[in-house]
């Protein structure tokens, strides 16, 4: 599975692929989200824009807090899936974090 | 035969002549082929108001030709070598104007040949040899596009861009939209390549700073503002240049209405800022991290990115 950080607008975003104990993880965390009816924030042009990676065909954002498929909408106030992304980063981006935890903290 | 106009009225007709003389007309063009660079192609000198250039013309189809000497030419025009003496003997034409004229020509009902209108003549030929005006060719205007207009840059008044009608809708579909950049969409080039600064002329930089992405795109063939673009680099783009130090660069393009356009990284084209407010001034809109206001820049028709 191919995750993309949505952060840069010149450069090409950070992507990378996740090992298989990883998307295993990850689909374990999304099971464990429930739907909801709450629009998720729209991301800002400039900056942060959230996580996105396509599992079996179907494209997902998570951004500060919601988790967005195809299909619905899940909620994720702690923001299991992408602390746990953002962990995962590709050491080349580790100083993203900072920046992105910045934003998960507002 | 020689046909004389003296090319300097807007409204009358010229003063015309026609020099019948056979010894005249060989003693002149002997004159003109003996001179070196003292004709040119009627037209091509000064074409303002006042003296523009005393035309000749071999009104017959049987005259002797003499090497050098085309049918017709100008003397005294501002595209010849050598001015000085093409006005010189100009002037000894002019001096040699008949006063009454044994062919009688239209011209002369409304531009009769009277001393009055020789010693003009002689007088405005002084003045123009003084002030030589500037060769003067036609614009040649770009194509009319609805979409596009030419400004004058309020930075620098003597300088001129295009602003395009805002048009997300060619950047925001899927086809294009992941695509392209904000590079792509501030130089309005659609590559399809994600471009990158500097990448097209082997000069990308991974440092991202506002002099190092200055220098990648300067190598693409941008030009800091106030450097004026000329009309055939048209169109010219007003894009300016954000940093998010240590990390990103961004580019925004100005837009016909006064506003700016943008294309974050794969997002969608838009006009608006990270506040949601439209884009008046780059230099002071919510930029998020893009903290370092760089530059602005033109990119005219030559800059090439990939």
């Amino acid at each position: 599975m191919v995750v993309e950080l949505d952060v840069f607008s010149g450069r090409p975003n950070p992507r990378w692929e996740l090992d298989d104990r990883s998307c295993l993880e990850l689909r374990q965390l999304q099971h464990r989200l429930t739907s909801t009816g709450d629009v998720p924030q729209e991301p800002p042009g400039l900056g942060y824009r959230g996580f996105v990676y396509a599992d079996s065909g179907a494209n997902t954002r998570a951004y500060r807090g919601f988790v967005t498929t195809s299909h619905e909408v899940l909620a994720d106030p702690t923001f299991s899936i992408e602390r746990f992304l953002l962990a995962r980063l590709p050491e080349p981006y580790a100083a993203l974090r900072e920046k992105v935890e910045s934003v998960l903290a507002r | 035969m020689l046909r004389i106009e003296v090319d300097i009225f807007s409204g009358r007709p010229n003063p015309v002549w026609i020099v019948t003389d056979r010894t005249e007309t060989d003693r002149l063009l002997k004159i003109i082929t003996d001179a070196k660079g003292v004709i040119a192609k009627p037209g091509d000198g000064f074409t303002g108001l006042g003296f523009r250039e005393l035309r000749v013309d071999l009104v017959a189809d049987d005259e002797p030709r003499m090497r050098g000497v085309p049918k017709q030419f100008a003397l005294a025009s501002v595209a010849v070598k050598n001015f000085r003496d093409s006005v010189a003997l100009a002037r000894r034409i002019i001096e040699t104007m008949p006063l009454r004229s044994e062919v009688k020509l239209l011209q002369h009902d409304l531009t009769p040949l009277d001393a009055k209108l020789r010693d003009g003549i002689l007088e405005r030929l002084e003045k123009y040899l003084k002030a030589k005006p500037r060769r003067w060719r036609p614009k040649k205007w770009p194509p009319y596009n609805p979409l596009r207009t030419t400004v004058k840059d309020d930075k620098c008044k003597k300088c001129e861009y295009e602003v395009s009608q805002f048009n997300p809708g060619f950047w925001n579909v899927p086809s294009v939209q992941p695509y392209n950049n904000c590079y792509n969409y501030g130089r309005n080039w659609r590559t399809d390549t994600f471009a990158q600064p500097g990448r097209a002329h082997g000069a990308q930089t991974f440092t991202m700073a506002c002099n190092t992405v200055t220098t990648a795109a300067m190598a693409d063939g941008l030009v800091k503002r106030c450097n004026c673009l000329p009309i055939s680099e048209w169109p010219r783009r007003l894009m300016a240049l954000v940093i998010d130090p240590g990390w990103d660069y961004h580019w925004y393009r100005h837009q016909r209405g006064g506003f700016w356009g943008h294309k974050p990284g794969k997002t969608a084209a838009r006009n608006t800022d990270n506040s949601s407010v439209v884009i008046t001034n780059p230099e002071t809109c919510d930029r998020g991290g893009y903290t370092d206001f760089c530059d602005y820049f033109y990119a005219g028709r030559s800059v090439v990115i990939n």
